[in-house]
């Protein structure tokens, strides 16, 4: 046990000297899992080998015949270890966790959606609400229509996020690859764009919810 | 032994399953099916299981259960629409779980279905030649925690230690992942005889991770039957207005000749059915069906898959044409029209290259094989199905984890209390898609204790993890004071551990009632053959050689045995066989005497003769 406790502040480690699994400390972050930088481009291929060479030594499907303790050990690093995966795949969960890691969480004042959305996001509210109570026949395909159509607007709306998401999470990389913190405007800008991704992302899933119960 | 067995327990047919050699096998005695069709019939005097129970269908209805998985962990009212199809009875007094009624017993789904394990069990040690412990088992993907839950239990019961709960659709890309393909995206599409699976995984280098699953727990074979049974009914009511609805047995005879009419349309393009008094009802009605019409009957219900398919290629972030290989499961997919819907949704033809009843339990021996350490190379990385999240005031779902999350998986929340000295938060756990509370499905309830302090002030930190069978574990620590917090769980359907517990002790009181009845069989027996000795010995000697007070003597104890014959206590029956042996103790030494002469001046004969 001892060989866990050395590492704990340094370089993590998930086994020991002799090859056992170690308990996960609650503060380790994700990066540290798969020993990979801070970053927000991660190349995909790599994190899925780490990820794999990883479950072939934590599954618990390895320790069946292991004593109780190590077994609850591989059951808690199985978990973790696919927490971070699923959690650093994709770029936008990925940002989100970096950004969170180095500002805290993302609040609900950090999704006030902007004022030329306004219009729309309270219009699709509406039609959700409507479509659910709604019973005339007729009335149901307009709202449909209306869904249909917030659905388009929101989709286009997140995907023209990218660019800007790109662009700042390239800032963000060059800042960390030079050994400093990244610039306040990044962090505040993409505070700014990922909390109204959350907020969209909670419309579409309504409005989808709604399109589901339909068909 | 080390050894760990593979068991599909299906809803129509179970089989068990280990690895020799590198690869999986059927277990099954010589001149025995592979499978053993679910089904347990109680009769007066013991318990028939598998192709001996299948009789019971038809000429014992009221005793005989079928379909138990379709029951398992779940509530009354989720069954209550299929009750109506089935001859037998539930349990009127337990409306909170389904307990099925036989010979006056109530069962609970899990104790059914631990007979059928049972005998699974027992036909696994009798081919291995030693006992079995150990074992996996598959459920459909889509089953959620109360119905995986329930299937642990039953293997408890059998006296399993259940390992591993794995998923039909990825035990079968095992099985078939030893065959052929190391690579690639493979679609499994199961249809059972209650259950349908969608699973889409992505194999590479020996990892079967699956990227997503959806189905319908209740909706297969049985359906298809159901449904052309009504249209059966429909018939006869309309030929000979004769209504065959009025009697379950009745119905469940018809069903019968639905499931024929079903498997021989896969071959022929049209069968005759005659149904000659279906369940003892005097109707004789004979038609004839082509493959066209049943198709139009099954077209409603083959396209109930078709929804959660396309779910799962969303979820799985693929368009149809992003999957490689696409392998069918089930006995349901012999249907053509089934086959034809498949290979139009993903543009391409499915594989059957194993047997679609089989493959799930190779699957499962290959599982129990990774467990045991005989294979290292292959892993598989599954997904919890359904969406877990806790009700949050105000009745919405607040959603912890989502569907298709890898698992083992875990995540931490932390809850407070709302009063001063607060000592407990009730936490209601929920499975499902839906935004509001009431209409996903309650897991369990939790009760956290808290030590008292002023509102607001408890952290208590929870962390619901669903493990590697896809089952909710939920652990508490109090924050303040770094000790585990008590976690008291309610499951809201399915057994407590204490009803388990019970239901063991009981099974082994049932064992030893087993084991009574054997030792009246076998004093009845020996009792048979004595009184039958006595009686002749009585009757070739009579009261003159015997003596009149010896005679009187034997003639009470043949009567005092034959009177505890009629009894059912073995040791009262040997009682009287040992007064009865007593008695007739030197009537037999005369009667040994003579044959021993006989045999002797019989021997002095031929010697003479050989002279």
């Amino acid at each position: 046990m001892s060989g866990c406790e050395a590492d704990k502040k340094t370089a993590f480690s998930i086994f020991d000297e002799s090859g056992e699994i170690c308990p996960i400390p609650a503060e380790t972050d994700y990066f540290a899992f798969f020993s990979m930088p801070r970053k927000m481009e991660l190349d995909e291929f790599d994190l899925e080998s780490r990820y794999f060479k990883l479950s072939r030594k934590l599954h618990p499907d390895f320790f069946m015949n292991a004593p109780a303790s190590k077994r609850i050990l591989s059951l808690e690093a199985s978990a973790r270890l696919n927490e971070a995966y699923k959690t650093l795949k994709d770029p936008i969960q990925r940002a989100v966790y970096l950004v969170e890691l180095e500002s805290g969480k993302l609040q609900e004042n950090d999704s006030t959606p902007p004022a030329d959305m306004l219009e729309e996001i309270l219009e699709a509210q509406e039609a959700v609400v409507d479509f659910k109570c709604c019973e005339e026949e007729e009335q149901a395909e307009s709202l449909l229509r209306n869904l249909e159509a917030a659905k388009e607007c929101f989709e286009a709306q997140r995907s023209g996020q990218r660019a800007a998401l790109k662009d700042l999470g390239e800032r963000w990389d060059r800042a960390v690859e030079a050994g400093e913190p990244p610039p306040a405007e990044v962090v505040q800008k993409l505070r700014s764009i990922l909390g109204l991704r959350n907020y969209i992302d909670n419309i579409l899933r309504s409005v989808q919810n709604a399109l589901e119960m339909a068909s | 032994m080390n050894i760990i067995i593979g068991i599909d327990l299906g809803t129509t047919n179970s089989l068990v399953a280990v690895m020799k050699d590198g690869q999986p096998v059927i277990l099954a005695p010589d001149g025995e099916r592979n499978i053993v069709p679910s089904i347990v019939s109680f009769q007066s005097d013991r318990v028939n299981v598998g192709d001996e129970a299948q009789s019971g269908k038809t000429d014992n209805s009221r005793n005989t259960i079928f379909s138990i998985k379709r029951f398992m962990g779940r509530g009354y009212d989720d069954v209550a629409d299929e009750l109506r199809h089935l001859p037998f009875e539930v349990d009127p007094d337990n409306k909170h779980s389904v307990f099925v009624l036989a010979r006056g017993r109530s069962y609970s789904p899990p104790e059914i279905s631990a007979l059928i394990l049972r005998k699974l069990k027992a036909r696994a040690e009798k081919e291995l030649g030693h006992p079995v412990l150990r074992t996996v088992i598959t459920v459909p993907a889509y089953f959620n925690d109360a119905q995986r839950q329930a299937t642990k239990d039953a293997g408890r019961l059998a006296g399993l230690e259940v390992l591993r709960i794995v998923n039909e659709p990825t035990a079968a890309s095992l099985a078939y992942g030893l065959q052929q393909r190391d690579r690639g995206v493979i679609a499994v599409y199961d249809l059972g005889g209650g259950t349908f699976d969608i699973s889409i995984l992505r194999v590479k280098d020996g990892i079967f991770e699956v990227l997503s699953t959806g189905g319908d727990t209740h909706l297969g074979g049985d359906d298809f039957d159901r449904a052309l049974a009504d249209h059966l009914i429909a018939r006869v009511k309309e030929d000979s207005s004769i209504d065959l609805r009025t009697d379950s047995t009745v119905v469940g005879a018809v069903v019968l000749a639905a499931e024929k009419a079903k498997c021989e349309l896969t071959d022929k393009e049209e069968t005759e059915i005659v149904l000659e008094n279906p369940g003892g009802v005097s109707v004789s009605w004979k038609g004839t069906l082509t493959r066209e019409e049943a198709e139009r009957i099954f077209l409603p219900i083959a396209e109930r898959t078709l929804k959660p398919c396309r779910r799962a290629l969303l979820d799985a972030d693929l368009p149809e044409s992003g999957v490689d290989d696409v392998v069918l499961v089930g006995g349901s997919t012999r249907m053509p029209l089934i086959r034809r819907m498949v290979s139009d949704l993903f543009g391409k033809e499915a594989h059957s290259e194993l047997n679609p009843d089989e493959v799930v339990a190779l699957g499962a021996a290959v599982q129990a094989d990774i467990l045991a350490g005989g294979r290292k190379d292959m892993l598989l990385l599954d997904v919890s199905p359904l969406s877990l999240g806790i009700e949050t005031m105000g009745g919405a779902m607040g959603w912890i984890i989502p569907r298709n999350t890898t698992i083992p998986t875990s995540k931490r929340e932390i809850y407070t209390t709302f009063k001063d000295h607060q000592t407990g938060v009730d936490i209601q756990v929920l499975q499902g898609e839906r935004e509001l509370a009431k209409d996903n499905r309650s897991l369990a309830k939790f009760r956290l204790g808290i030590d008292p302090a002023p509102a607001g002030m408890a952290r208590i930190e929870v962390t619901f993890l669903i493990d590697a069978n896809g089952i909710l574990n939920v652990t508490a620590r109090d924050l303040r004071s770094g000790k585990a917090a008590s976690v008291e769980v309610q499951p809201s359907y399915g057994l407590t551990d204490e009803q388990v517990e019970q239901m063991l002790l009981e099974s082994f009181e049932y064992a030893e009632e087993d084991i009574r009845q054997r030792q009246l069989l076998e004093a009845r027996n020996e009792a048979e053959s004595i009184l039958t000795a006595a009686a002749r010995a009585l009757r070739e000697y009579g009261k003159d050689q015997i003596g009149e007070k010896e005679f009187a003597a034997i003639s009470t104890a043949i009567l005092g045995a034959e009177e505890a014959m009629q009894g059912d206590d073995h040791s009262a029956i040997r009682d009287k066989i040992d007064a009865l042996n007593d008695v007739t103790h030197s009537l037999a030494e005369r009667m040994m005497d003579d044959v021993l002469k006989e045999a002797l001046t019989n021997k002095k004969l031929s010697e003479a003769m050989k002279d």
